[in-house]
């Protein structure tokens, strides 16, 4: 028997308006039902949850908005500004810091694994920055020696370190949720290229001394901002690594 | 998705994002725990719930805009659900089986969709079929949402239902095709009703 052609679009189409009603009528019910429900989140669970969704967190410190490498490129008085301010903000801090190595350790039990961030300078004195990464933070397992990590906010799904060394150079390392935007300048760049991180397309843009490298997994945008050559930031980029 | 579509998809500021979420927050929190409660005792439980159900939202708010109130309700219940769900699966991996997709099991066992298709093609209407669909188990209504209501793809179904994506279509035939069927039971019995009224 010859079988009659589904007319598909209809077919979704006639899916589509039945759902949409459908949705409509239990969503009224849903409503209607919790309405009386007596039931009060624990104090202050309100901030917390917003506090989780925020894609960028907030930083214990960071460059003024306007002199964000982000957002500055291209502004040759923001640059100075930048170099003026690191010189006062940074050095002062670091002179006594010395040779610092941060490295990311782990200790391992039959149950779980604890990964945590351990620095060492040059008298071999340790500190260890973060004592635990929560499930699904993003680390840089390699960092160049003599950096120190200078700054850190991390959240599951969110991240942000900030690495320094006494040359004045500097490593940031952002992860943050795709609801985020990143401003880069495009307008002539010393060197803009595509690299491969992951298994994704990077695109590296480098101008005045700085550079860019920016990718998505697509779930979150990776940015790596630094002041080191190409391919120390596409290593310090191949080594950010979730704790799983 | 490439890295520019990603950057000009967004129509809204972040402080945007934020009011909207936070509004959501304050209008379907009560019915949120409402559901998350009946998964779990503990409220703390509800809560890790209910901030991962927000994790989700956010992620999808572009789609989640284009719903209005009571649409809205309805599919945020269905994420509350599906996340509720998934933390248990991944808190008591050894009482999986107790939430492991058994209708799928039986669904295996019905005819062809080609067929309930055929038969009803020229007398589907939207009245009707909404009838069948809210009769639907929560996974097939679920499946149905994300598609028809929210127009994802079947790769953003795949990761917003922590599924395969081979498992999409298969599964999405199977909430229509037993739609379909629930709409042609009910319009047996309508015809038998009739018949002896």
């Amino acid at each position: 028997m010859k079988k009659k052609k589904i007319d598909s679009a209809k077919y979704d189409q006639l899916f589509r308006n039945a759902v949409r009603e459908a949705a409509e009528k239990k969503g009224l019910q849903l409503l209607e039902e919790a309405k009386d429900y007596d039931f009060e989140p624990s104090p202050g669970f309100q901030e917390k949850m917003m506090a989780s969704l925020d894609p960028k967190p907030k930083r214990k410190w960071q460059f003024p908005g306007f002199l964000r490498p982000q957002a500055a490129w291209g502004n040759a008085v923001g640059w100075a500004l930048i170099v003026l301010i690191l010189s006062f903000l940074i050095v002062p801090n670091i002179a006594s810091a010395g040779k610092w190595v941060s490295k990311l350790l782990s200790e391992e039990n039959p149950i779980v694994t604890r990964y945590f961030v351990e620095q060492t300078n040059e008298d071999g004195e340790n500190e260890n920055v973060i004592y635990e990464l929560p499930e699904g933070a993003y680390f840089p397992a390699y960092v160049p020696e003599g950096f120190r990590l200078y700054q850190e906010d991390v959240a599951p799904y969110s991240a942000y370190y900030l690495f320094i060394d006494d040359n004045e150079n500097y490593v940031d390392v952002d992860v943050v949720g795709l609801t985020a935007g990143i401003l880069t300048d495009n307008e002539n760049l010393d060197e803009k290229s595509i690299e491969i991180i992951h298994g994704y397309d990077a695109h590296f843009a480098s101008k005045d001394g700085l550079s860019d490298l920016i990718w998505t997994d697509n779930k979150h945008i990776f940015v790596v901002t630094s002041t080191l050559p190409k391919n120390e930031i596409i290593k310090v980029a191949e080594s950010l690594f979730s704790k799983p | 998705m490439k890295l520019r579509d990603l950057f000009s998809k967004s129509d809204f500021s972040e402080e945007d994002n934020r009011e909207f979420v936070n509004n959501i927050y304050v209008d379907y929190y009560k019915m949120m725990f409402k559901c998350a409660n009946r998964f779990f005792d503990k409220k703390e439980d509800a809560e890790d719930v209910v901030q991962l159900s927000f994790i989700k939202i956010n992620k999808n708010l572009n789609k989640i805009r284009q719903l209005n109130g009571n649409s809205l309700a309805a599919y945020i219940v269905s994420i509350v659900k599906n996340t509720a769900i998934d933390q248990i699966r991944s808190n008591q991996r050894d009482r999986q089986d107790v939430f492991s997709d058994f209708d799928e099991v039986f669904e295996d066992r019905l005819t062809d969709e080609t067929d309930i298709e055929e038969a009803l093609l020229d007398k589907l209407t939207e009245t009707r079929l909404k009838r069948a669909i809210l009769k639907l188990s929560e996974n097939h209504q679920q499946i149905l949402e994300a598609k028809y209501l929210l127009d994802m793809s079947d790769v953003e179904i795949a990761e917003e239902l922590n599924i395969k994506r081979g498992t999409v279509r298969s599964r999405l035939s199977r909430a229509r095709q037993k739609a379909l069927e629930v709409y042609l039971q009910e319009m047996k019995d309508e015809e038998e009703e009739n018949r002896f009224s």
